[in-house]
């Protein structure tokens, strides 16, 4: 099932017409229901970008972004905010936790806002805590807990509302090896048991072999669509080639 | 030299956020000159008559607002500090020292400190003659030509004052500036703040302080009022502030807790939002909650004296001019004083004076010491007593004394005895005798006026335990006059002075008007020092707040940041920023009104229900009078709540510079 369609997405930083910067160029591109896919280019390329598109934070300048059949732009400014908590997860390279609030509040928190009811907001807390064992942290503050732990409540936040998608903008990216890698099994799992749809960003290779197949951006356009045959060694070699390819030298 | 162009570079880019600052600053310096201006001002002296030491009182009240001045520009001072913590740490970023941009802050503090001092000097030169009139009529003085005048003394006064204000902030910005570390000014944005939960003990003891100073305050009996006054003030301002330092983070925490109250929508945002600053606000919170407090109580108590002042005049003295002894010619020469100015005579009466001394039973020990031994009181039979009422102003109530009984007229602190009956004994008769709070005036000068039955009256009389002459002293008549217009005619009080003053023949007088006018005098003045340092009281609390609500802001960007990546729409985050906004306002404007409450119910006892005759509750006119009060100041505060809030909207939508 075709979950998300992009079509012909531009985008164009500043309004003055001679300091215009043109950050993507006609990027169209689907993704199936399920899926777990990468993105990836070098630094500036677009990678965040069009994944704030994706995630209506960001606006596109023409195209259009369709998610389960309904064309975004279509949307009211409230209805954008209510599909935003609701639709669709983010994770943030910098967490995006409130300092304000404990870990636990920073979880519930899309679910409060929609409204739901306070059983149903403990039941589901409850529930996503065990099976993704972050039972522990729940009462401490974001800055009593270490990194790692940081981006598995934001991701435990990213899930709580059973979002379609969810988009994670290098996610690894400040996690030590260890960590990142409880990370992204995570992230498995959730894309395993839960079936949501993954798009995430990362410079990571290690990380991006997790993925079902890659996007490859350079200079604001699509370069390369890289898709796993299934072994992980194989992928990661296979993204290693279009990395060298591009002439990124990262990892 | 760059330092002082980078100081008014700096303050044309900060215009917005100085104009606050600034304009409670020029109307703390309007004040000041204002209150100096009066206590110097010619007209006033010699238009103000009375006794009463209105120079000293100005200067004090000038120098206690100069106090609150004070401590109002250094925390301002500081909270704007901490509020440019970003362009602060610009410039230690770039190399300046922590000694140089210290310079630079007190070069902008001198800079703004000047111009507030010019502007608010000028304002008050421009309303001094509109100052010097309010005044004079509220004090209802003859209002003669008012000039206008440049009271220079004035000027070189409030600006002497400030300079030094000003440099005691300036230094202790320097004090700040020299604290902060490099790192520090960078964590500004991101201070996390210690985990708080507030204390279950404060919240208590808060709740029993504040409880009990209540209980106190509203006890029936005046003086015990008055002795625990200074315990009801301390426990009151100790129990408001237990209360922000540890009980509202309680009840915060206790809301956390409850999660179907906190989980409800953004609720669970302003609340965390709030309960992570609840520490940082305390203080702030707290002194805002004693100075709506005193304030609103300043302007309330001052109301209710000045309105009240009218009525008291009329109804704690029964005529408008009595006095004893005299003969008819004196009758006569008032009555064609009245005539001439207008006026004519309403109620007229005369009645011959008796003493009696019983020796007394269970009397009150302060009208024994009072007396000492004679223990002499004026007396009058029922009949003559209901006549006298009857003559005198509206109020005076009849009384009905059976037989075998007495009534003492003894105003005031009756209540307060608790003795057993007092028994009045002449020989071997004894007569049971009650305290009633009636108007003692007409008993030439004896702490208490005795009311018999007629028929007791006339045995006693008969017996000659009821005399005319004290101690050998013949008394004299008591005449009593009410007439038209006595409180409007400053001629008639004048007439009947010069008549009464330098008779021989007369024992003693009383002139309501001079009374009134001098009554009138004190509470105009309180009033209006009352409404002045009510003002500047306003002024710089709401002034705290806000500095402090925006230094707080800018803290805050990145929660807001957050929630918006996260995905709130717009009605979403001012519902947000409302709730985070009020409870910082209104919490403490709740608790000073019903501070303020309680505290005029204690002016009420000791004070209000000898002044205000009601057939009711003198409390509940109070309580009408303050009303009016309370509701200016919150409408004022209101005023300050929305720019606070407006300013803070912007600040936290990055929208600001
Ligand atoms: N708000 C903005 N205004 C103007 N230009 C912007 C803005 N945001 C991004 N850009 C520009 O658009 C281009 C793409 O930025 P983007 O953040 O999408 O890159 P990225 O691929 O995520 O890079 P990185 O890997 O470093 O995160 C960059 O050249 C950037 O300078
Ligand atoms: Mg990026």
């Amino acid at each position: 099932m075709r979950l998300l369609e992009l079509k012909n997405i531009s985008k164009t930083y500043g309004s003055k017409k001679n300091k215009k910067y043109t950050a993507l160029k006609n990027i169209s591109f689907d993704v199936e229901s399920g899926d777990f896919m990468g993105i990836m280019g070098a630094s500036g390329s677009g990678k965040t970008t069009l994944l704030n598109i994706i995630g209506s934070i960001d606006m596109q300048t023409s195209g259009s972004v369709v998610v389960n059949g309904i064309d975004v732009s279509d949307l009211s400014k409230k209805q954008l905010a209510a599909h935003r908590r609701e639709n669709i997860g983010f994770i943030f390279q910098d967490y995006n936790l409130l300092d304000s609030m404990t870990i636990e509040e920073n979880i519930v928190l899309p679910l409060a806002l929609s409204g739901e009811k306070a059983k149903v907001i403990k039941d589901k807390l409850n529930a996503l805590a065990d099976d993704l064992k972050i039972k522990d942290i729940l009462p401490k503050f974001p800055y009593e807990v270490s990194g790692g732990e940081k981006q598995r409540a934001s991701a435990c936040r990213a899930l709580i509302t059973e979002p379609k998608i969810i988009l994670a903008d290098e996610p690894t990216g400040n996690l030590d090896t260890a960590s990142g890698k409880q990370l992204l099994n995570m992230l498995e799992y959730i894309n395993q048991n839960y079936k949501t749809t993954i798009l995430m960003v990362t410079h990571d290779i290690f990380a991006a072999s997790y993925c079902h197949n890659i996007l490859f951006i350079k200079d604001g356009e699509i370069y390369n669509h890289l898709h796993s045959k299934g072994d992980r060694q194989e992928f990661f070699n296979s993204i290693l080639n279009v990395m060298s390819a591009l002439g990124g030298t990262e990892k | 030299m760059k330092l002082t162009s980078l100081a008014i570079s700096n303050i044309k880019h900060n215009m917005k956020n100085y104009a606050m600052y600034f304009f409670s600053m020029c109307f703390s310096v309007f004040t000041t000159y204002s209150f100096a201006n009066l206590a110097l001002s010619e007209t006033i002296s010699e238009s103000i008559q009375s006794s009463i030491k209105y120079k000293n009182t100005f200067i004090g009240f000038g120098i206690v607002i100069l106090i609150f001045v004070m401590f109002f520009l250094i925390s301002s001072n500081k909270s704007f500090i901490r509020y440019r913590k970003r362009e602060i740490s610009t410039y230690a970023l770039f190399g300046m020292e922590n000694g140089k941009i210290g310079r630079m802050l007190f070069f902008e503090t001198l800079v703004i400190g000047a111009a507030a001092l010019i502007i608010g000097i000028a304002i008050g030169i421009f309303f001094s003659k509109l100052m010097v009139m309010i005044l004079l009529k509220m004090v209802l003085a003859e209002v003669a030509e008012v000039s206008f005048a440049i009271e220079w003394n004035a000027i070189l006064m409030t600006s002497a004052a400030y300079f030094i204000i000003y440099c005691i902030m300036g230094l202790s910005g320097l004090r700040v500036i020299n604290k902060f570390q490099l790192v520090d000014l960078f964590k500004g944005d991101k201070i996390a703040e210690k985990r708080t939960k507030g204390s279950i003990a404060l919240l208590i003891i808060s709740a029993i302080l504040i409880i009990v100073a209540y209980r106190l305050a509203i006890d029936k009996h005046s003086y015990i009022v008055v002795m625990n006054m200074f315990l009801v003030i301390g426990m009151t301002i100790a129990g408001t502030y237990l209360f922000f330092f540890g009980g509202l983070q309680k009840l915060l925490d206790i809301v956390k807790k409850n999660k179907n109250i906190f989980y409800k929508k953004t609720r669970l945002v302003s609340v965390s939002l709030l309960s992570h600053k609840a520490k940082t606000f305390a203080a702030t919170m707290g002194t805002i909650a004693v100075l709506i407090a005193s304030s609103t109580t300043a302007m309330a108590f001052g109301y209710t004296l000045y309105k009240s002042a009218e009525n008291n005049a009329k109804e704690l003295n029964s005529f408008d001019v009595y006095y004893y002894g005299g003969d008819e010619t004196i009758e006569n020469e008032i009555y064609e004083l009245l005539e001439k100015n207008g006026s004519e005579p309403l109620d007229f009466i005369k009645v011959e004076q008796y003493v009696t001394k019983p020796e007394g039973e269970n009397f009150p020990e302060s009208i024994i010491w009072l007396s000492g031994d004679s223990l002499a009181f004026s007396t009058y039979s029922q009949s003559t007593f209901n006549k006298i009422s009857e003559a005198s102003q509206d109020s005076n109530p009849m009384v009905d004394v059976k037989e075998g009984t007495a009534l003492i007229a003894y105003p005031g602190y009756y209540a307060d005895f608790e003795h057993g009956e007092p028994v009045l004994k002449y020989g071997d008769i004894s007569i049971k005798a009650e305290f009633e709070p009636l108007p003692n005036t007409y008993s030439n000068g004896s702490y208490a006026t005795i009311i018999f039955n007629d028929k007791d009256y006339e045995m006693l009389n008969r017996l000659g335990y009821v005399k005319s002459n004290d101690n050998g002293r013949e008394l004299s008549e008591f005449i009593g006059i009410n007439y038209k217009n006595s409180l409007y005619s400053k001629e008639i009080a004048a007439g009947l002075n010069e008549i009464l003053r330098s008779n021989e023949t007369i024992n003693g007088y009383h002139i309501l008007y001079d009374t009134y006018i001098e009554s009138m005098t004190l509470f105009g003045l309180l009033c209006f020092i009352g409404y002045f340092i009510s003002a500047v009281f306003i002024l710089m609390s709401v002034s705290l707040l806000y500095f402090k609500q925006i230094a707080i802001g800018t803290e805050e960007i990145s929660q807001y940041e957050s929630l918006r990546r996260i995905g709130i729409d717009k009605d979403q985050e001012n519902k947000i920023i409302t709730n985070r906004i009020w409870p910082v306002f209104f919490i403490p404007l709740v608790m000073g009104l019903i501070h303020s409450v309680f505290a005029m119910k204690g002016a009420d006892t000791i004070l209000f229900s000898n002044m205000i005759y009601t057939d009711g509750n003198s409390y509940l006119e109070v309580l009408k009078t303050s009303s009016v009060m309370y509701i200016i100041y919150s409408l004022v505060y209101f005023v300050f709540y929305l720019i606070t809030k407006y300013k803070y909207i912007r600040i936290v939508s990055n929208k600001q510079n």
